[in-house]
């Protein structure tokens, strides 16, 4: 997961720490306003932890071994700020007297693991866990958190690694596009590396509950805070609906063809498909605002317009449920 | 002589419900060398912290140079300043005591944060280096060190502030004899110049080495006994009984003795002709 | 006290030689083990300032970052050897993580020389896979980069403590807290990878062979939890041990003293260096 000096220009390294620098003192005033004097002693102890982690050894299949990253663990346990200062110095530390890692790449690195992670796992946690948990539920939330949050982080990776053809088209940095680096980050860390984590952060998180369990404390988050957690989660997922299509030049989903684009591909419209089609007309027809062209702002627009609207249609058929269902108790 | 520290019923008890110490009240005047003896787990460490202000009274009082220990008298005020300044910790988990990277700044440590002025501290390093031999290790990284050198940087450390009052916590664990006897005399050398010691130990040899006063807490976490140290030593069923020494037996042939016995001193008892097999 | 049969039995002959099977445990009990214990500076090595490595190296490694010809490169990594070799970093410092870094990038950079990644004039056709000029340039660009990037951050390592090194980042304005962090993690990782080790070693003077793995990673898995409560604890206990000592929150470093002119002068030559391979070298300016 680590990007070695080298690999990628100056554009998105500079990118990373241009985004690191506001993130390093949101973290270091949000801290400072809640662990106070203990902070610094416990952040080093956090980051020396986070390091032995990365450090070890996990058996995978015969002598095959794979090292955890840790940080979603950290995150769960000490929440996501913390988590970013301390992974930060590990990787810091990593970098410098080890020589694992980059000095450049210092800022996309900490990106990587020491926001992308530590928030996805803590946020996944959050979302999946209630005040009392079952050991079983405690077990399955720690290792989704663990499992999203790495794949989160791999999946940045590939993007960054992608992107550079088309930043630095002379600069000769790595050469794969977004279409081969994402899958090459991706899979491994899918099939692999990812289960490796869920298992080592799931276990840490159980061992760890059953010796203090105040330490897994997790305070409640409200319906409506898990709402806007989903929704931010959605919002920042739905750029990359609209762009990987596009990088995997995809074209439109499978199965989903209009009347126009099976005319194209088969040369003719099948007869039941041409009578259905005559049966209905969108009033809003391909994401498009009436009378324009489908457009990424109309899409993302008439998507939100239709996200809230089934909101309220939902809302509305709960209400009537639990009103029918009161009527019939008195 | 003036009263340095004072303990009124006071008791702590950690987060998790065990307790640490349980109704102690107790004077400790300045200039005196006070040895508190007891157990592990009997609350030695705890009533160090208690007086150095690093942990605060669940119930009772704790006061030091006349001011009742507590957050709001201790953190961020003058009196807190005061008290780190006047008051030294040396820790038994020396890992914990030394921080920083160097050996230089680790002595370093304690002046800066108190003010000190920066000549002054470098002065201070030099002395202190020379007291405690450290001149060879002065640049060395803490990591380096062995057990007993890191015993003396620690002690080192804690004594460049100036300290008047010394808390020691077993400063003799796990050091071989020569370290063991440096720092011995290091602390006599304090106690001559009239410091305040107060060391917690199991090891009655350095308590009586040191101290002329000692404090026994008992399993339960009590004061069980508080004079001078040489009746409360010699009180072999005091000492059995709060788990100080243990009762020993052994043959010598067909006799079996059986009596209490602690390892420092001579393995001297009489045959009592009446322990028969 | 009587002892039970099975504590009574006598030792069965020892196996005679058998093929070796090397487990995980010695794998990670070794890597734990390798961790290096603090090298002293030699009197060369306390001689640079590290604010002044800071700033020559990095700018060196911008610089390799940025340059794009295989000319300039070949002269940058080479310059990086020997500036590693001179603040005194060892051969095989260099050359063991130099070797390992040629070998995975190049793997990493293979595919990038087939046509399908860098269209060009092929070099060797086979079945339709064509490995192009274009494409061994590029390998050979991005393998020569990392590399030098990487000598340039071994003589960075090697002209300074790690301590001192992150101490010298006080004075380029980076947060007391960071700083403090940083060299509290760095006082403490050997303390914790040493605890890990003597589980690992635990472990394996009493296990012979593993067999079943998922036992193990749980096994692993309850250990890192456990260091995780004793970082908590020693945390705990070192944050009394500082405000015991005046602490209050603001680490505060030892002053600076003022850079000699031969950092100076050693600052300056590695920019100028820099900028000669990247401006004449590299880009062609003035040529």
């Amino acid at each position: 997961m680590h990007i070695p000096d080298g690999y990628i220009g100056p554009q998105t390294y500079g990118a990373g720490y241009a985004i690191m620098a506001p993130i390093w003192a949101a973290a270091s005033r949000i801290l400072k306003r809640t662990v106070s004097r203990k902070q610094i002693p416990m952040l080093a102890l956090g980051a020396a932890f986070s390091f032995v982690v990365m450090f070890l050894n996990v058996p995978v299949m015969g002598r095959l071994t794979a090292h955890p990253v840790g940080a979603g663990l950290v995150a769960i346990v000490c929440g996501p700020w913390a988590a970013c200062i301390a992974i930060s110095a590990a990787l810091a530390v990593q970098a410098v007297p080890f020589g694992d890692g980059g000095i450049t790449t210092f800022g996309l690195n900490c990106l990587n693991m020491a926001v992308i992670i530590p928030f996805v796992s803590w946020g996944a946690w959050k979302l999946l866990l209630s005040t009392k948990p079952t050991p079983r539920r405690l077990w399955l939330a720690s290792a989704a958190a663990g499992y999203i949050g790495i794949v989160a982080a791999a999946a940045a990776v590939g993007i960054e690694v992608g992107v550079q053809p088309m930043l630095s088209p002379r600069g000769m940095y790595l050469p794969y596009p977004v279409q081969v680096a994402l899958p090459a980050m991706l899979i491994p860390h899918l099939l692999i590396v990812g289960p490796i984590e869920a298992v080592i952060t799931a276990a840490a998180i159980s061992y760890l509950y059953r010796t203090d369990p105040q330490v897994v404390a997790s305070q409640p988050i409200s319906v409506a805070r898990r709402f806007a957690l989903l929704a931010l989660v959605t919002l920042l997922l739905v750029p990359l609906g609209l762009l990987l299509p596009n990088w995997f030049r995809a074209g439109a989903a499978w199965g989903e063809w209009g009347v126009d684009e099976l005319k194209q591909m088969l040369g003719y419209v099948p007869h039941g498909i041409a009578q259905g089609s005559r049966l209905w007309h969108a009033p809003i027809p391909d994401y498009a605002v009436p009378g324009h062209e489908a457009t990424p702002v109309s899409i993302v627009f008439v998507a939100l317009a239709g996200t809230i609207g089934t909101a309220a249609v939902a809302y509305g058929v709960v209400r009537l449920i639990k009103r029918g269902g009161k009527d019939a108790a008195s | 002589m003036d009263e340095t520290f004072a303990l009124d019923r006071a008791s702590y008890t950690y987060p998790g419900g065990q307790p640490g110490l349980t109704d102690a009240t107790l004077r400790i005047r300045a200039g005196e060398q006070v040895a508190i003896l007891g157990a592990n787990a009997s609350g030695k460490s705890t009533l160090l912290r208690l007086l150095d202000a690093l942990i605060f009274s669940t119930s009772g009082k704790v006061s030091a140079f006349g001011r009742e220990l507590s957050e709001a008298s201790t953190d961020g005020t003058a009196f807190g300043r005061f008290l780190r300044r006047q008051v030294a910790f040396l820790f038994q988990n020396v890992e914990a005591q030394l921080f920083c990277a160097t050996v230089e700044e680790e002595l370093g440590f304690g002046p800066r944060h108190l003010g000190v002025p920066e000549d002054k501290i470098v002065e201070r390093i030099g002395q202190i280096c020379n007291m405690f031999r450290l001149g060879e290790i002065r640049r060395r990284s803490v990591q380096s060190l062995s057990g007993g050198e890191k015993r003396r940087v620690g002690l080192a450390a804690v004594l460049a502030v100036g300290p008047s009052v010394v808390l020691l916590d077993e400063p003799t664990a796990g050091l071989d004899p020569r370290n063991r006897a440096l720092l011995v005399d290091a602390l006599l050398d304090l106690a001559d110049a009239g410091k305040t010691l107060v060391v917690a130990t199991h090891d009655l040899e350095l308590a009586s080495e040191v101290a002329s006063r000692a404090v026994v807490l008992g399993e339960d976490h009590t004061i069980v006994a508080d004079g001078d140290i040489g009746p409360i030593i010699a009180d072999t069923d005091l000492l059995a009984e709060v788990n100080l020494v243990h009762l020993h037996s052994h043959r010598h042939w067909r006799v079996l003795h059986a009596h209490p016995h602690y390892h420092s001193g001579p393995h001297e008892h009489e045959h009592d002709p009446g322990q028969q097999e | 006290m009587p002892l039970p049969e099975w504590l009574n039995e006598p030792p069965p002959p020892p196996p005679g030689p058998s093929r070796r099977r090397k487990s995980w445990l010695t794998t990670a009990a070794n890597r734990l083990a390798s961790l290096p214990t603090q090298r002293e500076p030699s009197a060369a090595l306390v001689r640079m300032d590290p604010r002044a490595a800071i700033l020559g190296f990095v700018g060196l490694i911008v610089c390799a970052t940025l340059l794009r010809s295989l000319t300039a490169l070949a002269l940058c990594w080479l310059l990086s050897v020997a500036l590693a070799l001179a603040v005194g970093a060892r051969p095989r410092t260099l050359g063991v993580p130099s070797a390992a870094a040629a070998l995975l990038t190049g793997l990493a950079m293979l595919p990038a020389a087939w046509n399908g990644i860098t269209p060009g004039p092929p070099l060797v056709a086979v079945a339709g896979i064509a490995v192009t000029m274009p494409g061994i340039h590029l390998v050979a660009v991005v393998v020569l980069r990392t590399l030098a990037c990487l000598a340039f951050g071994i003589g960075l390592f090697a002209s300074n403590r790690a301590e001192d090194l992150f101490a010298a980042l006080r004075w380029f304005r980076v947060p007391s807290v960071f700083v403090g962090v940083l060299l509290l993690a760095y006082r403490y990782l050997l303390v914790l990878a040493r605890a890990a080790l003597e589980v690992h070693m635990a472990r394996r003077s009493r296990v012979a062979e593993e067999a079943d793995l998922s036992g193990a990673r749980r096994w692993l898995a309850e250990r890192i939890g456990a260091l995780f409560a004793r970082s908590r604890e020693l945390g705990e206990e070192v944050h009394l041990a500082m405000i015991a000592r005046g602490f209050d929150n603001e680490w505060l470093p030892a002053p600076y003293s003022r850079m000699r002119a031969r950092h100076v002068g050693w600052i300056a030559a590695c920019w100028a260096a820099a900028a000669l391979l990247l401006l004449v070298v590299d880009r062609g300016l003035w040529t």
